[in-house]
């Protein structure tokens, strides 16, 4: 079935159409038989699943984003990474007309097709995807390494914003320079079967650009035709800005993994060791809070139990001081940093009161204001899982919220509380589940934004930015990266253990709730994956109940 | 009007087409260009060729073309099965099928002269209607198409499968019918079908349903303004006001005459349009979207156009919930003007034929008093199969023998234990009926539970909990809580710089639950207000001068912490969370949720978390139900059930209440003590109508009272126990002061009189520190300073003594 010959980087096309005249003619003359035409893929996904993965040829294929877009011309293989803003609805198209009595595909295409011609009508679905939110700038190099640079000159100039404090954004709400790195993905066959909204995948597929002729004043397409076209929502994002890309193949992506060869981390003790010195140098030397810090970057939401979301562990460091004149708190920015050269998507969010009244953060389709809006329209909360919101409360002032205000400190609640966000559809609400370790940074501890783990902060010096090597940074990101991926699990033997001092610690002291043991065993688990272990130990857990003495210690001072 | 490409061909009677009026869905063919089909056969080429019945890929046919009850088969000649038609020549068909249109035409008379809904009926259901219609002048008929497939099935799946084809027929059915009712009738009746036996799912159309009738549920979320269509086309000649006869529009095209047809005057483009004269009708473009239900997890809702004509516009507002019947269409877009090649992109929408809106009325309909609130039913259950099926579920699942212990595990999986407690909040969910008397006065069928205790004990967790499946509920912090309204305040607490959010707490839940967490934190103005709510079940609201009063009924979900970090069990409960007596006595249930030290209870809280975080949890949650049943059946039971006291539980009843009352009764003692009030009577009665609705029980028995009593009993002894003497007196909830305790003081106070009699003259003063010396040394009776104090003030207030300062003087 395999046609080698064909050029499948240059002409991916090609290589489609051969394999569906060679399906359709093993199906002809039967004229029913092209109907199972539609179904089937005729082989096409395998053979690109196997040039591009199996004989490695995805390195040579062009990022969307990374070439000006007008040197990608039409039909030619691409890729593009990025997550799900939307879904859009199903689009129809000609999959097959007879031209002089053979049939020919337009899959992958929205090449024009002659009219009064026998056709076929096929289906395929739409995604809006956009580039990566809260994406950090080294996750974006790496990504992108491997691609042609246009030249050297910018290339520095990525280096330099890797040093540039961390990208501090209000929830802005859609803002029109997304759109133009957006790519609309056509989805066939089905593929998309387990794909989400805010998952990411990196797509390969074909890119087209259509002539810009859309039917404006077609003579007999009536009123009827036009408002209908006014409806539509792909046709608002012109294609010069918003390029189709035909998938073919796809894989999900997870936002905290990054590409790594096995084997980078030989001693995951020492690693660790040194990212906590960082971190501790980043918090003002404060050891505690470094330790805390480092559980809390490791944390995700590993199962549901409604309604919990169990393996969250959001923290809370009280005691920062609100940055001169309303900018973002020093230990705000000097943590956010430093989130944001470690992980691979991080946000920092100043909650001013200007910003919280301004606009709403939850995702929402609103269906009054503009024409475009059968669109979502995303919210600051649109983030794929993993990425890491670091919310600086000292930034809130005295003043009154308005009811857009209170709807965001709610949104924000019920993702710290239950790992929630609720799309407003308008008529009805949508419950989405979502994991964003939150950061809050507060100067008592935050009444409104309630985390699980307190830690009053004790600087004993300035909360230091992050400054390491590339190579011990990158050290780091795998560790990070590998860390929160594995998998981990505790021996019934232990779990008789943990039992015991658990009843143990509730008969001693009997404010020691529900709450609490949630939190010990998070905390047990994360240490132990810190330490690059796959099953709780003794030691472990009493490091873990060592670290809550020392900081219920602290709270204690901090409230006498 | 000969289309080339119209699926309608009737080669032996051109002059059928004439007569074929404009239907919406033949108004809509204009927009299409050319329409592919992929209906079985359509590969085959030819127009007209009539196919053979029995054709291979046309299947299952019924063995006769109809279904005749008798009588009356003049014109059908009734076909055996695979009978092939005798002579093609003489019947028309319909393009690419084997349907024959005067068969067709046939059946549908049939159809509707004979069908009745049932057997006695005396006139045909449809010619019934019809008459109706042209009495009223109508426009249209709608037939419920579950009656076409109850009558003829064949008719059934070719209005579905052919309905661009079908349905003109039946409009000219219909229209032929009525001018035998009525010669001079000349309006034209649109046949409108409605309620298809299979509903499709917006997100499953595919290609295949392309020019299929299709029936999509769904709700409105847009409405174009109208937009003016022209039909027919009026012109007149400028020159010499000649004008020729309208000219209809073909494919939404005009043809304007070049040429004044006058041969008088023959001037060329002379012809102008005088749109008065024209005749338009109305279109709408409307865009549906999937109501929640159907949206898998992790997508947003798709949407489809609708197009709307005449009667059909603005039949449906943005929001409405839908049930729209129509043509399942796509058309190509063109690349440009005049092109003959086409985008390969079509665009889909429905051509209205039935707009159906999901009857909100049908919940209401059964006598439920509470109009109530809860759209679970009305989005889900448009369909009444589905609707049956859900309701069966829920009456299955009532007639299980442990529902009530089902519903308790249930509630809150999460939280151990507590099981009087789950119970007493299941009572506050299903709630009592709301009873009103002719008089006007009425009685709040609205359970108030308080859980005090100590931090830590998973009182949030249930709050939260119960907020989640109450029909309506509004979640709040006592903290902060300031009055009525929608915005909130951040302010900062001077002293420890911490923030708090200050939001309106009493956004009112009417009809709902409203949790309120850390009561005790709440300010004196909010909890004044939460009197009002408790009891009179409204919110008076002065505002510039006006004082409203806005309906408030809601059940109050309250938890408190003890006012010292732990619960002091040696005091009362008023003084324990520091509460005024007025507002606790309006406590229907009041918890202790005390964390007594029991190493069982937390071996299991322990392992249980552990198993939470480290192994599958399901296992052990099996036996409960889940969240969305539990909420459903709270919604159906508070809609649907409003149970009555048997004659047995009003026995019952009083007999227990009695009893309650008569404990504080000691023989032998004059010594009363309140163990009961007619507010626990009234209590008893809201539980025991909460628990006979859990059951679905149209009446409560005597098993729901004994459990009520027990509830009640439960929660008493735990709040309402005096400490000292071990008996519950209900004069601890409504005073503060246990009976026990009052004689106590008086016991104090009469002492100390004595005492200051026999040591202070008149006039004479002394240290209240050395009275109190005094007093412990010399009279035996326990008594500390505050007792001391308490009951000098007593005795000022009866002029006995005075206190200045530090200094006791009797006056």
């Amino acid at each position: 079935m395999v046609a080698p010959a064909v050029d499948l980087l240059r002409n991916p096309l090609g290589a489609v159409r051969g394999l569906f005249s060679i399906a359709a003619m093993a199906a002809s003359p039967a004229p029913a038989a092209t109907l199972e035409l539609s179904g089937g893929d005729w082989g096409v996904k395998g053979v690109f699943d196997k040039f591009l993965y199996e004989e490695g040829a995805i390195a040579q294929v062009p990022h969307i984003g990374d070439l000006a877009r007008d040197s990608i011309p039409s039909g030619s293989l691409v890729r593009f990474r990025g997550m799900i803003q939307d879904m859009f609805d199903v689009e129809y198209y000609v999959g097959a007309y007879k031209d002089c009595n053979t049939w020919q595909t337009n899959k992958y295409t929205d090449s024009p097709v002659p009219q009064d011609t026998e056709q076929q009508i096929w289906d395929r679905r739409l995604l809006y995807c956009v580039p990566i939110p809260g994406e950090n700038q080294w996750m974006k190099n790496r990504w992108h390494s491997n691609a042609v640079q246009p030249d050297a000159t910018s290339q520095s100039l990525k280096r330099k914003r890797e040093d540039v404090p961390a990208t501090v954004e209000s929830m802005d709400c859609d803002s029109p320079t997304k759109e133009q790195n957006s790519c609309l993905v056509k989805i066939y066959d089905g593929n998309d079967a387990d794909l989400k909204l805010n998952d990411i995948a990196e797509f390969v597929g074909i890119v087209w650009k259509e002539s810009e002729l859309v039917s404006s004043s077609a003579s007999d397409s009536s009123a009827l035709a036009e408002s209908l076209m006014e409806d539509d929502t792909s046709l608002q994002l012109p294609s010069s800005t918003v390029p189709r890309l035909h998938c073919i193949t796809m894989r999900k992506l997870s936002a905290y993994s990054i590409p790594s060869q096995p084997g980078a981390l030989a001693d995951i003790c020492s690693v660790r060791e040194s990212l906590l010195c960082k971190l501790q140098s980043v918090l003002g030397e404060d050891r505690l809070a470094a330790e805390y810090l480092l559980l809390h970057l490791l944390s995700k939401v590993y199962s549901r139990v409604e309604p919990l979301a169990v393996g969250k562990f959001s923290l809370n460091f009280s005691g920062c001081q609100a940055g001169a004149d309303g900018s973002a708190s020093l230990v705000a920015s000097a943590v956010g940093h430093a989130i944001s050269v470690l992980l691979p998507c991080s946000q920092v969010v100043p909650l001013s009161l200007q910003d919280l009244n301004s606009c709403l953060i939850a995702p929402r389709k609103d269906y009054a204001t503009n024409r475009f809006t059968y669109r979502l329209v995303t919210g600051g909360l649109q983030l794929a899982s993993g990425t890491h919101l670091t919310l600086d409360e000292t930034a809130l002032n005295t003043g009154r919220l308005n009811e857009t205000g209170v709807k965001n400190l709610q949104s924000l609640k019920s993702v710290m509380e239950s790992q929630k966000v609720d799309y407003d559809f308008q008529y009805y609400q949508m419950e989405m589940p979502t994991d964003l370790p939150v950061l809050v940074v507060s100067c008592g501890k935050s009444r409104i934004l309630p985390a699980d783990a307190l830690v009053p902060l004790r600087c004993s010096a300035e909360a230091a930015r992050i400054h390491a090597e590339a190579s011990d940074l990158s050290k780091w990101r795998i560790y990070l990266s590998s860390a929160r991926e594995a998998d981990h699990v505790i021996e019934p033997s232990m779990q008789k253990i943990l039992e015991e001092d658990l009843v143990a610690a509730r008969q001693k002291d009997r404010t020691v709730g529900s709450e609490t043991f949630h939190r010990w065993l998070t905390m047990a688990r994360l240490l132990s994956l810190s330490y690059g272990e796959r099953s709780l130990t003794r030691e472990r857990w009493e490091m873990t109940k060592e670290l809550e003495m020392r900081c219920a210690a602290r709270l204690r001072e901090t409230t006498a | 009007m000969a289309e080339p490409s119209s699926p309608l061909v009737f080669p032996e009677s051109p002059g059928l087409s004439d007569r074929v009026p404009a239907t919406p869905v033949s108004a809509a063919r204009n927009g299409s260009a050319r329409r592919p089909r992929q209906s079985p056969s359509a590969g085959s080429s030819g127009h007209s060729t009539p196919i053979l019945p029995g054709t291979p890929g046309f299947g299952n046919r019924t063995p006769n073309y109809f279904k005749f009850t008798g009588g009356r088969a003049r014109e059908a000649e009734p076909q055996a099965e695979g009978a092939p038609v005798e002579d093609p020549g003489s019947k028309t068909y319909v393009w690419g099928t084997n349907i024959s249109i005067d068969d067709t035409r046939e059946a549908m008379h049939l159809f509707f002269e004979r069908f009745r809904e049932s057997p006695e009926a005396v006139e045909a259901k449809y010619i019934q209607l019809l008459d109706q219609v042209i009495e009223l002048e109508g426009r249209s008929l709608n037939i419920d198409a579950q009656n076409i497939f109850a009558y003829n099935e064949e008719l059934y799946s070719q209005v579905v499968r052919y309905p661009l084809e079908v349905i003109p027929l039946f409009d000219m059915v219909v229209g032929d019918i009525a001018r035998e009712r009525r010669p001079d009738w000349n309006n034209h009746i649109q046949a409108r079908i409605f309620n298809l036996k299979l509903s499709t799912n917006l997100r499953d159309l595919n290609p295949s349903d392309i020019e299929k009738l299709v029936s999509v549920k769904g709700m409105i979320i847009r409405c174009s303004s109208v937009i003016p269509e022209i039909k027919e086309a009026f012109f007149q000649c400028l020159m010499c006001g000649h004008f020729p006869e309208v000219t209809p529009v073909d494919r939404g095209r005009v043809n304007e005459p070049s040429k004044c047809a006058n041969p008088a005057c023959s001037a060329v483009n002379s012809m102008t349009m005088i749109h008065n004269r024209c005749t338009f009708t109305d279109k709408q473009i409307v865009r549906l979207q999937e109501t929640p239900d159907a949206i898998p997890e992790g997508e947003t809702p798709h949407t489809v156009s609708l197009l709307m004509h005449d009667k059909l516009v603005d039949a449906a507002k943005p929001g409405d919930r839908v049930e729209v019947t129509g043509v399942f269409r796509a058309m190509a877009v063109r690349v440009g003007p005049n092109q003959r090649t086409l985008k390969s992109l079509y665009k889909t929408y429905i051509d209205c034929l039935h707009v159906k809106k999901a009857d909100k009325s049908r919940m209401q309909m059964h006598g439920g008093v509470e109009f109530d609130n809860n759209e679970i039913f009305l989005e889900t259950d448009t369909s009444p199969a589905v609707y049956e099926a859900k309701i069966n579920k829920l009456k299955e699942l009532s007639k299980l023998p442990d529902i009530y212990q089902k519903l308790t595990r249930s509630l809150a999986p999460s939280i151990w234990e507590l099981e009087d407690i789950k119970k007493g909040l299941l009572c506050q969910l299903f709630g009592g009926s709301t009873k009103k008397l002719s008089s006007g006065a009425s009685f709040r069928g609205d359970i108030n539970v308080l859980l005090v205790g100590d931090p830590g004990t998973s009182k949030s967790q249930l709050l939260q909990y119960v907020h989640k499946i109450a029909p309506r509920g509004i979640y709040t912090s006592g903290r902060g809580s300031s009055a009525v309204g929608l915005t909130a305040y951040v302010t900062k607490d001077p002293e420890t710089r911490e923030t708090v959010l200050e939001s309106g707490a009493l956004v009112l839940s009417d009809q709902g639950i409203c949790c309120i967490d850390e009561f005790d934190k709440m300010s004196e103005n909010a909890r004044s207000m939460l009197h009002e709510v408790m009891e009179q079940q409204t919110v008076s609201v002065a505002k510039a001068g006006i004082i409203a009063t806005l309906n408030a009924r809601t059940s109050v979900l309250a938890c408190a912490n003890p006012s010292g970090s732990r619960y002091n069990a040696r005091l009362s409960v008023i003084d324990n969370i520091q509460l005024p007596p007025t507002l606790l006595s309006r406590f229907d249930l009041i918890y202790l949720v005390l964390d007594k030290p029991d190493e069982q209870t937390d071996r299991r809280l322990a392992r249980h978390l552990v198993a939470l975080h480290y192994e599958d949890p399901e296992v052990e949650l099996l036996e409960a139900l889940d969240l969305p049943t539990i909420a459903a059946y709270i919604t159906y039971a508070r809609q649907r059930i409003h149970p009555k006291l048997s004659n047995e539980a009003a026995e019952r009843l009083i007999e227990g209440y009695v009893n309650m009352r008569r404990r504080g009764n000691f023989p032998g003692s004059r010594k009363k003590v309140i163990t009961a009030t007619p507010r626990q009577l009234e209590s008893l009665i809201r539980i025991s109508e909460a628990l006979a609705r859990m059951r679905f029980s149209e009446t409560v028995d005597e098993c729901d009272t004994v459990e009520a009593l027990r509830l009640l009993d439960v929660a008493l002894q735990q709040s309402a126990t005096d400490h000292s003497t071990g008996i519950i007196d209900m004069d601890l909830i409504t005073t503060g002061v246990s009976a026990s305790e009052r004689t106590r003081r008086e016991n104090v106070v009469s002492s100390v009189k004595v005492f200051i009699m026999d040591r202070i003259q008149a006039g004479a003063s002394l240290r209240i520190t050395e009275l109190f010396e005094d007093i412990r040394a010399n009279v035996n009776q326990e008594m500390s300073l505050q007792d001391l104090k308490t009951a000098l003030n007593t005795l000022m207030t009866e002029g006995f003594v005075s206190v200045l300062g530090d200094n006791v003087a009797r006056s």
